[in-house]
């Protein structure tokens, strides 16, 4: 009776623990890291200077909206033309989305809940667009009673100080009378 | 009953000992790089949080006064005597740019400066703070708006400054402002601002 155990740990006793415990390390790992790339993802999202780029575009749709339209699916601009159809002024829509250097825009109703899906099902809107659309709330109170919404991707250029240079895509949206 | 807990009483032998130090040992180490990664990726998050901050104070301040003020309707002046260059040889090298500019209501008139100081080494570290910085003033009063010194990080300083008319017939006031900082690069902006010269622009 007194010397019941005199073994210490089987191997495969340590192994099991181990096996355990590196299975926790791996699931804290993968449930982490991933939350370091969204962070950095976040850090372009709805700037400050972004933002105020995109009440520029906002002033100018203000100012230049056509007769009343209903309101559509997602639409989505990747180029300047045909989004500056839409309005009056089309050259200086041309020249405004030259200087503030956008890359895409698209325009949706301003609660975007019900538009998630389909902006999602979307094959040729770009996935750091997708994924900034996603992350948004769904706007479901609207203190100004806008009735659409302009969702821009800007594309900008960084030239580093070793003289290397990529481009960062950054997002920003605002409400804004599309719609009648 | 006693003798029932008395199952192993053998204790540990040194050799246990040993590898179970060696064991922590080892652990010890690898967390101590872990730690001191976080530790300057910690350092560098408060370095960008300072950055954001400073460059939303400057940014709100500029754009709410304008907004607040019907826009921007006129550029009066600029002048600057950068010489796009971003080194200097001479020390205490300091540079300006001035813009003046005009805005709709009761035309108020604005003046930006930006004072960028080349050397901001460990000697100048005092000056560098104080060198670097935005200030918005009423034009046509002896008031001083507001004043924004860079933050206090070690060997940051302004960078790139680009103050201009772009667009085709220059209807943009452009005016961007870059930080550099030998962990930070230069991805950051003080102040990156697109205005359009006269809103009328949108309607004729």
């Amino acid at each position: 009776m007194r010397n019941l155990n005199r073994n210490g740990f089987a191997l495969v006793e340590t192994l099991v623990v181990s096996a355990f415990v590196m299975g926790i390390f791996t699931l804290l790992y993968t449930n982490y890291y991933p939350l370091i790339g969204e962070y950095e993802k976040r850090d372009h999202y709805d700037n400050i200077d972004m933002v105020y780029k995109t009440d520029v575009l906002k002033k100018f749709i203000n100012k230049n909206r056509k007769s009343s339209t209903s309101e559509p699916e997602p639409l989505y601009y990747q180029n300047s033309s045909n989004f500056c159809k839409l309005w009056n002024n089309p050259d200086q829509c041309t020249e405004m989305w030259k200087v503030l250097k956008v890359k895409s825009i698209l325009l949706t109703q301003y609660t975007i809940k019900n538009q998630k899906n389909s902006i999602k099902n979307k094959a040729n809107i770009s996935n750091g667009l997708k994924e900034y659309v996603e992350y948004l709330p769904d706007y479901s109170t609207n203190k100004y009673n806008y009735r659409g919404r302009i969702i821009v991707e800007y594309e900008e250029k960084i030239n580093d100080a070793d003289s290397s240079s990529y481009t960062v895509y950054k997002y920003a949206t605002l409400g804004v009378d599309l719609y009648d | 009953m006693i003798r029932k807990l008395c199952i192993n009483n053998r204790g540990l032998t040194a050799i246990e000992i040993l590898v179970c130090f060696s064991i922590v040992v080892v652990i010890v180490m690898s967390m101590l790089k872990v730690v001191n990664n976080q530790r300057d990726k910690q350092t560098i998050e408060s370095y960008k949080n300072s950055i954001a901050t400073y460059k939303n104070s400057v940014t709100k301040t500029i754009e709410e006064d304008i907004r607040d003020n019907g826009g921007i309707i006129n550029i009066i002046n600029i002048e600057d005597d950068t010489d796009g260059n971003n080194s200097s040889e001479d020390s205490n090298h300091i540079v300006k740019v001035v813009i003046q500019f005009q805005l709709r209501k009761e035309n108020a008139k604005r003046k930006l400066t930006i004072s960028k100081r080349y050397n901001c080494d460990e000697d100048y570290q005092d000056q560098c703070e104080s060198d670097n910085y935005i200030e918005y003033n009423y034009l046509d009063s002896s008031r001083t708006k507001d004043v924004f010194k860079i933050p206090n990080i070690y060997n940051l300083r302004f960078n790139l400054i680009d103050v201009s008319k772009v667009g085709k017939n220059g209807e943009y006031l452009k005016i961007y402002v870059e930080f550099i900082h030998p962990d930070l690069g230069t991805r950051y902006t003080a102040l990156n601002l697109i205005h359009p010269i006269n809103l009328d622009i949108f309607t004729s």
